[in-house]
């Protein structure tokens, strides 16, 4: 690296000295002369420069830490806190740099799995978009003199914050200082996917507004209305879990729960479900009403037939196992329906049994939000606003002019976005893993934040921030902590303890003894189109930075970066437009443009739209995806009715990652009843077993056999598995072009097949990833043997081998190959991006291919920490990335030879099956049949 | 009728025709000898250190064990060069106001780091491991010989690929006497019966 920095140097003093001068006196002759000998040199001077590799250089730290070996991992237990709620996790270090987010399986909120935003939040930290340091009207000013100049200030007048739901002990005392010192100042929150209707329910039906913390473990019926229970809420990753435990089946013999889904738009959790109901989000109130009558025994009497069927059926197995069934209703529905929920979970006898009530982890749920903060700047109250780590001029397009017009802005901000740009004042946030703090799981657990590198840039956190308006001069984070968790030293035993845990033991919130008082809700009368709000991958747009998370396909829909007016194909007949066709969204005077995506299964009379995207600022990879739908949604509501829809003529091109949903009858990925499983429990036979070959029969060698078993019963599709794989094996991300052109590289994805029956849509989602067959056509093809067999049953690559002829692509069935037509990885060279890298795993250059290596890495590391300690493998001992990160844990991986591990047994199960079993690959990768649990008689 | 080329032209024919297949064979085994050279390898090449370290004085007049300084070579992957603190650590005491040792004090007590060289580097795309090196009885002259007696150090090994196979294809056979004797010397938990060579040769051993 110096060596060409001299070069480039040397060259620069010899242009500037002499070069032009001697130019001047040349002919033309002399001239090619020495241009030939100048490239004579040249060329020599490359050959040695390739002959010659270059010194590589070895810093060792000064003072090395005790912990710190070069080339060991270091796991640290620490949270991740989104819109107030936190969940556990455990990162990974190398060298001291955070290269991998896992769960932390002792932490109630995670038990060992992630969401895909907590996977792909180690590519926030490293992001080059953020913000560094502090302006003023944007200059670059000192952070702490900024801190000190507030810290300096006392009885500020008009003081408003503004921040996200905030659940942490520590944030709730520094609220107590600096309303102490600042009297009359005014905390506000502000979350654009609100949850303020789920508090105002609680509160109406049950006096307060209380948490309801679910026992999916214990429901043989759940009924969900429109509540992606095990993936979008803020406890779903326990949710996910519980509700697989109480769901799969190891034998024909088995019980397995039933749900009931009521959506406008197939998600995750509807995507599990044995009767699911497409509804639009005006008419789920009136199936809640229906529901809870027809419980009371009087049958649903209006709506149309599938809908009358459905109320009924999940009312009659309501009704029958009392008890052990369970109500869900979903963040958007109105407070109205929370309450009538409440009250139908009281009569099933949910209360006590499925369903208990904690008061809320979040601080002040029915507190000030954004409309108060707006009134009050309207009226001239607000001399000074602090908007701390949310973004309302793009979230909240109607109180945005209001807040502009404030004078004195100071925004606190990851990256620089469309309320920062209008602010006198901005702060770069330091990440969750790069400061300390505390938050509280959804379950009440105070769980500790500690930081895993030193902030990468002069930021602080919002913690720090408030301390600054309480009077600190030098705010430190670290100190606030031991002193609200009344820690004597860093050092004390109990506290030590207490991080290497990643939380405070029994600090859950103690469950309240309540009962419901009955509550209706008065269904609103639908015009026009509704219009559905959902999170997108990039949640709410603050994660639209984020390149992994913009690559990764709706469980669903497998669309990448940007959003799409997601409709049935009624709808879209209705509207006389195609799929990919522009249509015009209006409502209340707004106006969108955005693509029609058709996708069966979606309610009629209804658009879903995804919030996050068309931002304004926010870095090169934020900017200009998608289309902007805040400005149609009015504040802080999840639906709204009345919308006009009408097709412009032009049309857009989808990034989707798969484009055929049918299995054209060849049974990929077979699904079927349980009582039909029962019937014919082998009904997988034809999918399994010995086929005939002309290949010679291949001894196994007497070593650990690797091998993968994944339920597709328990596959929401949440693609968690999908972010968990990229960051574990350096996979880069393509673009939207790259994914238009089929180049995506997801070593892991998830293949959605859908079957219509009598309207009903039926879906299999398949994590998708290399088999590792042990008769793989790949290997036959590679005229260079880069890809070859181990003796321990992996199809394994070799990337300094390949040359890129792609044959082994061409031959691979199950196309899980992937081949770097660029050089993707290149952009992220001298970047912080780098250093997220997984330094034991290459990271590809241009033209050679890529795939799943059941992430060998950790297997050879297993396996030499197992010789160095003089000992075999134990079972579980190699977890993948994939498996590690599933939150119904439907991905089991291990050693043939260990028998009793899950991975083992679950594949013995009849209806066990290889995916095109009948070409003879013989996959190492074995799946295990979908099995549903509809009612017996159709309902 | 005269002869249309002179007699001496059929020597420089067969000349030329020598030449061709002298020339294409050697198009053939240059690259290939190259390739096996110690200046490809980089074999026996003393760098030029910023500290003028001398393992003959450490290791073999002082006796210090290898793992004394690059003790992370018996848990890690990497052996690991030392940090200053470990210098320091007799340095302090010892020769603590050497001219050689102006550089050390300079980092330990500015906090900067040394900037050493690197003599034994592998490709980026392998993953070599020295713990289990260990574990399995190898004395660590096995692959960088006898360190003890090199003034500045320098690579004794090709590493190869062929080189790390020629022991890894040898299924179950055992370590040499001698080194097995200098590795027990060295180990701290020193295993029951003698290792065999039994490890996995297949790419992603190396290659991931």
């Amino acid at each position: 690296m110096s060596h060409d920095h001299d070069h480039d140097h040397d060259h620069d003093d010899h242009d500037g000295h002499d070069g032009h001068d001697d130019l001047d006196g040349l002919d033309r002759r002399e001239m090619m002369h020495l241009l030939a000998a100048g490239a004579g040199l040249a060329g020599l001077g490359s050959i040695a420069a390739c002959m010659e590799p270059p010194t590589e250089r070895i810093q060792p730290r000064v003072e090395d830490p005790p912990e710190l070996v070069p080339g060991m991992p270091l796991t640290y237990a620490t949270s991740l806190p989104l819109d107030g709620f936190a969940v556990g996790v455990a990162v990974t270090t190398r060298e001291a740099r955070p290269i991998k987010v896992e769960g932390n399986p002792d932490h109630p909120a995670s038990l060992g799995a992630t969401t895909p935003l907590h996977q792909a939040s180690v590519l926030d930290l490293y992001d080059p978009h953020r913000t560094k340091g502090a302006t003023e009207r944007g200059v670059p000013i000192d952070v702490a003199s900024l801190l000190r100049g507030f810290a300096r200030r006392e009885r500020i007048r008009g003081l408003w914050f503004v921040m996200p739901p905030q659940s942490s002990p520590l944030v709730a005392s520094l609220i107590d200082r600096v309303r102490a010192r600042h009297p009359g100042a005014r905390f506000a929150t502000f979350a654009p996917l609100d949850r303020r209707a789920v508090y105002q329910g609680a509160a109406a039906a049950l006096g307060r507004p209380l948490e309801a913390q679910y026992r999916f473990d214990r429901a043989d019926v759940v009924v969900s209305l429109d509540a992606d229970f095990a993936c979008a809420m803020p406890n779903s990753l326990r949710w996910a879990h519980d509700f697989a435990a109480r769901r799969r089946i190891s034998s024909p013999a088995g019980e397995m729960s039933r749900l009931y889904v009521a959506e406008p738009r197939p998600s995750p959790t509807g995507s599990l479900a044995d009767h699911r109901l497409a509804a639009r989000p005006s008419r789920i109130p009136a199936i809640a009403r229906a529901l809870f009558a027809a419980v009371r025994g009087r049958p649903a009497p209006t709506g149309e037939l599938r809908e009358r069927r459905w109320i009924n059926a999940a009312a009659a197995d309501l009704a029958a196992a009392r008890g052990r069934g369970l109500v869900v209703v979903g963040d958007r529905a109105p407070a109205e329906l929370h309450a009538l929920v409440h009250a139908l979970n009281a009569e099933i006898g949910a209360f006590g049994a499925t369903v208990a009530f904690t008061p809320p982890a979040i601080l002040d749920p029915l507190g000030d939000g954004l409309p108060e903060v707006a009134d009050a700047a309207r009226a001239g109250q607000v001399e000074l606003l602090v908007i701390a780590e949310v973004n309302p001029v793009y979230a909240a397009p109607e109180l945005a002019p209001a807040l502009i017009g404030v004078r004195d802005t100071l925004c606190l901000t990851h990256e620089a976005s469309e309320t920062s740009a209008r602010a006198r004042w901005t702060v770069a946030l330091a990440h969750p893993l790069e400061a300390w703090g505390d938050a509280r799981a959804y379950d009440g657990t105070v769980s500790l934040i500690q930081p895993m590198i030193r902030p990468l840039h002069p930021s602080v956190s919002l913690a720090e921030m408030l301390a600054a308006f309480a009077g600190e001069e030098q705010p430190d984070a670290h100190r606030l902590l031991l002193e609200q968790h009344r820690v004597a030293a860093p050092d004390d035993l109990g506290w030590r303890a207490a991080l290497r845990r990643g939380f405070l033991e029994n600090t859950e919130l103690p469950a309240v003894e309540v009962t419901a008082t009955e509550h209706d809700a008065e269904p609103a009368p639908a015009s026009g189109y509704d219009l559905s709000f959902d999170a997108s991958p990039v949640y709410d747009g603050r994660f639209a930075g984020n390149a992994w998370l913009q690559e990764l396909p709706r469980p669903q829909e497998k669309l990448t970066w940007g959003n799409a007016a997601i409709a049935s194909p009624a709808t879209a007949r209705a509207l006389g437009a195609d799929h990919g066709d522009v249509v015009r969204i209006k409502r209340n005077g707004a106006v969108a443009e955005l693509p029609l995506f058709v996708l069966p299964g979606h309610a009629d009379g209804c658009v879903s739209l995804e919030l996050g995207y068309g931002r304004r600022a926010g870095g090169p990879i934020a900017e200009g995806v998608g289309v902007d739908v805040y400005p149609l949604r009015p504040y802080g509501r999840g639906f709204v009715t009345g919308a006009v829809i009408a097709r412009t003529g032009a049309t857009a091109e989808l990034a989707v990652t798969q484009q055929h949903f049918g299995q054209d009858h060849r049974d990929v990925a077979p699904a079927a009843s349980l009582a039909w499983y029962r019937q014919h429990p082998r009904f997988t036979d034809h999918m399994w077993g010995p086929t005939a070959t002309m290949l010679p029969v291949v001894e196994m060698e007497p070593r650990l056999q690797w091998a993968m078993t994944i339920d597709t019963m328990l596959c929401t599709g949440c693609s968690s598995c999908v972010i968990a794989c990229q960051a574990e094996n350096n996979i880069p991300v393509v673009g939207r072009r790259g994914v238009v052109r089929n180049r995506v590289m997801h070593w892991l994805r998830i293949d959605t097949y859908r079957a219509e029956d009598e309207g009903d849509v039926e879906v299999v989602n398949q994590p998708m990833l290399c088999q590792h067959c042990e008769k793989a056509p790949c290997e036959y093809v590679c005229p260079v043997y880069a890809t070859q067999h181990s003796p321990d049953g992996l199809n394994e690559m070799v990337y300094n081998r390949c040359i890129g002829t792609r044959f082994c692509s061409n031959n691979c069935p199950y196309k899980v190959r992937r081949f770097n037509w660029f050089d993707f990885t290149g952009g992220s060279r001298g970047t912080t991006l780098a250093l997220q890298h997984n330094p034991t795993v290459t990271v590809r250059a241009r033209g050679v291919m890529e795939k799943c290596t059941y992430c060998v890495q950790r297997i050879r590391a297993a396996e030499i920490t197992a010789r160095v300690e003089h000992r075999e493998i134990r079972p579980g001992e190699v977890v993948t990335a994939c498996q590690q990160a599933c939150p119904t844990g439907a991905i089991k991986f291990g050693a043939l030879q260990h028998a009793g591990t899950d991975m083992v047994t679950w594949r013995e199960e009849p209806r066990h099956y290889a995916v095109l079993h009948h070409l003879g690959t013989r996959p190492r990768t074995v799946y295990l049949a979908k099995i549903t649990n509809p009612r017996p008689e159709k309902p | 009728m005269a002869a249309l080329y002179p007699r001496w032209s059929n020597t420089v024919y067969r000349l030329a025709l020598l030449g061709i297949l002298l020339g294409a064979a050697s198009a053939i085994a240059g690259p290939m000898l190259y390739v096996r050279s110690t200046y490809n390898t980089s074999q026996f090449t003393p760098y030029e250190q910023p500290v003028e370290f001398d393992h003959r004085h450490h290791a073999r007049d002082d006796g210090i064990e290898c793992l004394y300084c690059h003790s992370a070579a018996e848990r890690s992957s990497n052996a690991g060069v030392p940090s200053t603190g470990v210098c320091m650590g007799c340095h302090a005491q010892v020769y603590k106001d050497s001219p050689l040792l102006a550089t050390v004090r300079q980092s330990y007590f500015t906090g900067t780091p040394i900037n050493w060289k690197r003599v034994h580097d592998l490709p980026d795309f392998v993953y070599f491991d020295h713990s289990v090196h260990i574990a399995r009885g190898f004395d660590c002259s096995a692959c960088h010989g006898d360190v003890g007696m090199m003034a500045r150090v320098e690579q004794v090994q090709p590493l190869t690929m062929g080189w790390c196979i020629d022991c890894h294809t040898v299924e179950h056979t055992t370590l040499p006497n001698d080194a097995w004797e200098a590795s027990m010397q060295m180990l701290i938990t020193a295993p029951t019966r003698k290792p065999e060579i039994t490890s996995l040769v297949t790419c992603t051993a190396c290659h991931r």
